[in-house]
């Protein structure tokens, strides 16, 4: 292997195995399995779930990789291998120096231990040296921001500060090679744009190898130059993180997405949320510009949704929701009927369409998505749709400054002046 | 930026990750690099047992001397079963100090791999680590129970002999006895979690086939053979030998204990290495 590569894999693959022997069994359920298939002594091709097949993909020093791909498509198995966390079944995976996994933060914390006990677990289970930690103590101690709770047993923390602690132990592990998978799911919005700025620096200042694997596009895009995209198990694609991101995209079936980008089915939408009297949401299109659909626009520009319903004309006082979130906030912004009456054209019909128009998008870049839903009399929800639409608004000069919002400049944005002026009282003795 | 801070350089060894061989010799290096998690865990298991108690350790010694009580009245009062020479309540407390780290192993060993759950999922560690480092509570629970004996003996006017020099061996080999049993039992239990719900049942009627609550020399001579054949039996009469200088065991059933204690702790350890690379996808 050569010495500029940090990670070299060749034909990494791995099974699971499924149903009776893949679950915990008691040793009734064999016997009997055993008792009624005598004769069948390996796996049928059947029983075996084939978790990563055939990849193969180079890493070099410093680099920083993104990994992405939908769920159950073999991220995590793929990063579980690297971190030895669990074997491979096939292939060779070569690594130069220490691998730091952050598979989950606050792994191995125990409630009973106090805070300072628990820095000294955690980063032992991390593999860090009591010598290491005792010298980062302070600074573990400082990052994590909560110096009066050192001594309470962890049990009595909340969940944030336990995160902050968590985090705190595992930003100061120093791996020649870091492995990281979702982590940022957990926390506030301030909390994780702390870390994606501390795995930032640990990539851009450290020179350190990073793999991070994340269903978040816009926090790859922002930290990775290159990407994997598996698919199946198989690696689909290795290169450039906007190619990546944008084969990705296309991998996703149309039958959750519709028919083109930015048109969505909702009679096959989810539904998962309860039971609901009708089904009364048919489809979705997002237009942006007033153009086609597509799932993909500018911030600050306009943008028109349209709904398509069915028999709403039945219960005309339904209170008709559309609810628009994003991955850290269930709930950016909403639009009621409530807040806003619904005007009708031309009379109710059984089939109709909502056109919802909003001037100027004040959504920051990121990912977004839309719930929608319609209350009927005494609030009974007649329909609803979780994720109806799922959308990615793109970075623009809104403000003509040529500054381009981030997620670090919170959700949205609203237009505002402001200007410098003499004191007011000053103003006031002058005129 | 660089130098001081890449640490990776082309002399930095390079991990090989290939598909296991399905039989591999125990990862005893892997435990000594990672002695530190080592004593981590040892450290967390001690700590923790006594938060939130009152009376701490008393509840360690408490156990055994409530159970040599009970024994000294249903073995020594109403079976009247010879402790030779010993008043029986030191000597069933005796056995019991032996045979209490000797559970303890077994149940805290084999039960450490599902305790840890959530962090062999998410962290690699040699998984020998947890069943090892359950060995320093089994430890702090011996010292503890010793210096009752010790109490018990000086209260008792019974005196301590050079045969102590043997003490230090006898535990090591009641450990790794029940070391070697405990990690089949861990490592079953993550597959079969049968194994979990019967070993404390097992384990406990263990102690009636054991000479702890009374002497090999009680044993009918026609049996005798067959009782030693429990590798335990030897051991606890050597450890009481050692102690009080009385016991009744041969040289071949030392020997053959002694053997029999280095097989279980190699197979168990072989097995359970065997089994290793499909905990995290089970458990």
């Amino acid at each position: 292997m050569s010495s500029d590569l940090a990670i070299s894999a060749v034909g990494v693959g791995k099974d699971y195995r499924l149903g009776l022997s893949g679950r915990t069994r008691s040793l009734a359920a064999i016997a009997a399995h055993r008792a009624r298939h005598p004769f069948t002594r390996g796996l049928t091709a059947r029983e075996l779930f084939t978790a990563l097949d055939d990849v193969s993909f180079d890493v070099a020093r410093g680099e920083v990789v993104g990994v992405v791909g939908k769920n159950g498509a073999g991220k995590s198995t793929l990063l579980k291998i690297l971190s030895q966390i669990t074997v491979p079944d096939r292939g060779a995976i070569d690594i130069r120096g220490r691998v730091g996994c952050l598979i989950e933060v606050g792994t191995g914390f125990h409630p009973e231990l106090t805070g300072s006990e628990n820095i000294y677990l955690n980063g032992a289970i991390l593999g860090m040296k009591r010598r290491t930690i005792e010298q980062r103590y302070d600074e573990i101690v400082e990052f994590a921001g909560i110096p009066g709770f050192l001594d309470t047993p962890v049990k009595r923390y909340s969940s944030g500060m336990r995160v902050r602690l968590a985090f705190a132990v595992a930003a100061h592990l120093d791996p020649e090679i870091l492995v990281v998978d979702e982590v940022l799911s957990v926390g506030d919005f301030t909390f994780q744009a702390k870390c994606l700025e501390k795995m930032r620096a640990i990539a851009a200042d450290d020179g350190r190898t990073v793999l991070y694997v994340s269903h978040n596009l816009v926090t790859v895009e922002h930290l990775c130059p290159r990407s994997l995209l598996l698919v199946d198990g198989r690696l689909a694609f290795d290169g450039p993180t906007e190619e990546t991101v944008s084969r990705y995209r296309h991998t996703i079936p149309r039958a959750e997405r519709g028919a083109q980008p930015g048109t969505f089915d909702l009679a096959a939408g989810d539904r998962s949320g309860g039971r609901y009297a009708a089904e009364l949401f048919k489809g979705l299109e997002l237009r942006p510009r007033g153009e086609g659909p597509s799932d993909t626009m500018r911030m600050g520009e306009p943008l028109q949704i349209a709904i398509a319903v069915e028999g709403l004309d039945a219960t005309p006082e339904a209170n008709v929701h559309v609810t628009v979130g994003s991955p850290s906030c269930a709930c950016v912004f909403r639009m009621t009927s409530r807040m806003l009456p619904l005007s009708v054209a031309n009379g109710r019909r059984p089939a109709e369409t909502i056109l919802i128009d909003i001037p100027s998008l004040p959504l920051t870049p990121g990912d977004y998505h839309l719930d929608v839903g319609a209350l009927g009399r005494d609030a009974v929800l007649l329909d609803e749709v979780h994720r109806a639409a799922e959308f990615t608004v793109v970075p623009a000069d809104v403000l003509g400054t040529g500054y381009h919002f981030a997620a670090r400049d919170g959700h949205v944005t609203i237009p505002w002046t402001w200007e410098v002026r003499p004191a007011e009282s000053e103003a006031g003795d002058r005129s | 930026m660089a130098d001081e801070t890449l640490r990776t350089s082309p002399e930095t060894p390079v991990l090989r990750i290939r598909p296991p061989r399905r039989w591999r010799l125990p990862d005893l290096a892997g435990i000594w690099r990672y002695r530190e998690l080592l004593w981590v865990f040892g450290v967390r298991d001690v700590t923790l047992r006594f938060r939130q108690t009152i009376a701490g350790s008393v509840w360690i010694v408490a156990g055994p001397l409530l159970s040599a009580g009970v024994f000294s009245f249903v073995f020594g009062r109403v079976a009247k079963l010879d402790s030779e020479g010993i008043p029986y309540l030191v000597f069933s407390y005796a056995g019991l100090v032996a045979w209490t780290a000797f559970s303890t192993t077994i149940t805290k060993a084999s039960g450490s791999l599902l305790a840890n759950a959530n962090v062999i999922t998410k962290v690699y560690f040699p998984r020998l680590v947890l069943p090892f480092a359950t060995v320093f509570g089994t430890l702090t629970n011996l010292l503890v129970t010793f210096a009752m004996l010790v109490v018990l003996m000086v209260a008792y006017g019974l005196p301590l002999t050079w045969h102590l020099v043997l003490l230090p061996l006898t535990i090591l080999l009641v450990l790794m006895l029940g070391l070697g049993v405990a990690a089949v039992l861990a490592a079953g239990s993550v597959f079969f979690r049968d194994v979990a719900i019967l070993t404390p049942t097992v384990v406990s009627l263990l102690l009636y086939v054991s000479p702890v609550a009374y002497g090999t020399s009680s044993v009918p001579a026609d049996v005798r053979t067959l009782y030693l054949l429990n590798p335990l039996a030897s051991l606890v009469e050597l450890w009481r030998w050692s102690i009080f200088g009385t016991g009744t065991f041969y040289a071949w059933s030392v020997a053959f204990s002694v053997v029999a204690t280095l097989a279980v702790f190699t197979v168990g350890l072989v097995l359970f290495t065997r089994m290793e690379p499909r905990f995290t996808d089970v458990i």
